[in-house]
């Protein structure tokens, strides 16, 4: 029977894809730069054990948890999780390698032309924001050209740009707490709260998370969009990204207060962030809040043949486009039901995310995979109603 | 596509065409020379714009150093019976010294060490001191230093090269900075030094 068949959601990527080049590419530049990461990573090792400790602790602290809001962000379809580390990785091991000894190299040249005090001020905004935005946006390219069919839409180059971007600020402030902050327990506990506690919402997850969404523009939507305005699209988010970038390194609108900080000082570190970094966070929530519209018009769009039909009802849909009412549902159903029926429920929903998927690419309705998705819906649906008190009379639909 | 489905999935409308197999590298190749350019080009760049600006700059007839574009002769002189040149770019300074008779670059090395304990106080200087080849082959050893002028009790890092002459003269390049800005001056240093013609 379809429902005892363990199977993964549909229109999932895996990350293993052995005969695609790009595949290679991305491993090759993975173990070659993992090395001296590694190397790098030892070298704080042996500086601070404790604060190397502290530092990776403290770090993952923060990552775990804007990793899962990143990964929930896309409302109908999460991207695979191998694809997610795999974008992880290229941001942490990757894109901080590369980025590190190309920013040297283009750093000679603004030492050169510009001179040393004009470099001891312009070199950081003027060299990291062109070179990691790079690094990190061909980490996004790498993972579409792995799995091209897992970009939709913008929101799921978003996600893993936004992502790769963690990696890599998760790495950089292990470099800061080592490098510059002494590595020291107490120098740690200082890079922590200026790097993540009073800056970490606005840097590379956001910056990177809008290059993503460059690259979804790009690989999407093509029947809606010329190429040109498309690459203009995204010529546009990247410029945005790297201004952002650009100006959180540079000297301007720097209100941060004088050192070495003391009492106060520490209070007015993150208003002087905020002023950076606030209007980028503004931004990327209105970019994200359109990109989850555009998806919620998608599915219903996508539905709009199938409803009332064998795969989703009317009221499924209703449920189906509102994440926190399909959570809802699937409360009442475990509290109704329990919680195998609400697994079931789950699945259910995701199959008819699925079956959107399905719909939108069908030429017509009797295409045959479109038939085996509104039949493995049914089936699903049958079996839940099937189960003693998932189905009360009067909600039946909410139910299914 | 799921292969619990068993039916070939159409393909998505804004979907990209799937690539015949010979022209799935052209993507990963193009990543790999966008990779390229960007890692190396800061150096090619910098290698392209380090251009020697006006005649070289003798010292006692012992090395010769071509500054670059930026750096003047700031000084010319003798102390302590060295013959010296010093080079600057704003805070940047390259110091030439003909040193007289060495038996080998580490003796040198230590004996300029000295002169700068004797100059800097709280000196903190690398124990290593790393093999340098310059671009004519000689070799010569190098370490790097922090210190606090006494005078004026600013901090400032360098770092310096040794080398000894065919016929044994001691030749010592010290490039320094105030403290955090040699890493905007090094590559400079590097290069005037990497390219000194020595003996």
């Amino acid at each position: 029977m379809a429902l005892a068949a363990r199977r993964r959601p549909f229109h999932q990527a895996r990350f293993m894809q052995p005969r695609l080049p790009a595949f290679w590419l991305y491993m090759v530049l993975l173990v070659a730069t993992g090395v001296v990461a590694v190397a790098e990573q030892a070298v704080f090792r042996d500086a601070s054990p404790d604060g190397f400790a502290l530092s990776w602790l403290l770090l993952a602290v923060y990552a775990l948890p804007v990793f899962a809001v990143i990964y929930a962000l896309d409302l109908y379809e999460r991207e695979p999780l191998s694809l997610m580390v795999a974008a992880f990785l290229w941001g942490a091991v990757v894109a901080t390698t590369l980025s590190a000894i190309a920013n040297g190299g283009w750093g000679l040249v603004v030492a050169r032309v510009g001179g040393p005090e004009f470099a001891a001020r312009w070199t950081a905004a003027l060299t990291a924001p062109f070179v990691e935005e790079t690094m990190k946006g061909l980490g996004v390219v790498m993972v579409y050209l792995i799995a091209r069919d897992e970009f939709d839409d913008a929101m799921d180059g978003f996600v893993y740009g936004a992502v790769c971007g963690l990696g890599f600020a998760v790495v950089e402030d292990v470099f800061y707490f080592a490098a510059i902050f002494g590595g020291g327990v107490r120098g740690v506990l200082q890079g922590f709260f200026l790097r993540v506690v009073a800056s970490g919402l606005y840097s590379h997850v956001l910056y990177t998370g809008i290059v993503g969404m460059a690259v979804g523009i790009v690989v999407s939507r093509r029947s809606t969009s010329t190429r040109g305005r498309r690459l203009a699209q995204a010529a546009g988010l990247c410029g945005v990204a790297a201004f952002a970038h650009f100006l959180w390194n540079s000297p301007l609108l720097d209100l941060f207060p004088a050192e070495p900080w003391t009492g106060t000082d520490w209070l007015l570190i993150p208003v002087a962030t905020a002023v950076k970094g606030l209007p980028l966070l503004v931004f990327v929530a209105i970019a994200v809040v359109l990109a989850r519209r555009r998806e919620r018009r998608w599915l219903r769009l996508a539905l709009s043949t199938e409803v009332g039909g064998d795969g989703i009802s009317a009221e499924e849909l209703r449920l189906l486009e509102a994440p926190r009412m399909r959570r809802d549902a699937r409360r009442t159903m475990r509290r109704r039901a329990g919680s195998r029926a609400a697994s079931l429920l789950h699945r259910l929903q995701r199959e008819q995310v699925n079956l959107a998927m399905v719909a939108s690419r069908a030429a017509d309705p009797s295409d045959p995979a479109l038939a085996q998705q509104r039949d493995l819906c049914r089936s699903l649906r049958d079996a839940l109603l099937a189960m003693p008190g998932a189905a009360p009379a009067e909600t039946t639909g909410a139910a299914g | 596509m799921d292969a619990s489905i068993g039916t070939a999935q159409p393909r998505r409308p804004d979907e990209a065409a799937p690539l015949a197999p010979a022209r799935r590298w052209v993507a990963p190749l193009i990543v790999l020379l966008v990779i390229v350019a960007v890692v190396a080009g800061g150096y090619l760049v910098y290698a392209a714009l380090a251009e020697p600006a006006g005649p070289p700059v003798g010292v006692d007839g012992v090395v010769s150093v071509q500054p670059l574009s930026g750096w003047e002769v700031a000084g010319q002189g003798e102390v302590g019976g060295y013959a010296y040149t010093r080079l600057s770019r704003g805070s940047g300074t390259l110091d030439v010294v003909a040193w007289g008779p060495a038996t080998s670059e580490a003796s040198l090395a230590t004996d300029y060490r000295s002169v700068l304990e004797s100059q800097l106080s709280q000196l903190q200087a690398s124990d290593e001191l790393a093999p340098v080849v310059l671009e004519d082959g000689s070799s010569g050893l190098g370490f790097r230093y922090v210190g606090v002028v006494a005078d004026s009790g600013a901090t400032v890092e360098g770092v310096v090269t040794s080398v000894l002459t065919p016929d044994g003269q001691g030749v010592v390049f010290d490039g320094w900075a105030p403290e955090g800005m040699l890493s905007f001056v090094d590559g400079d240093i590097e290069t005037m030094v990497d390219r000194a013609v020595i003996g």
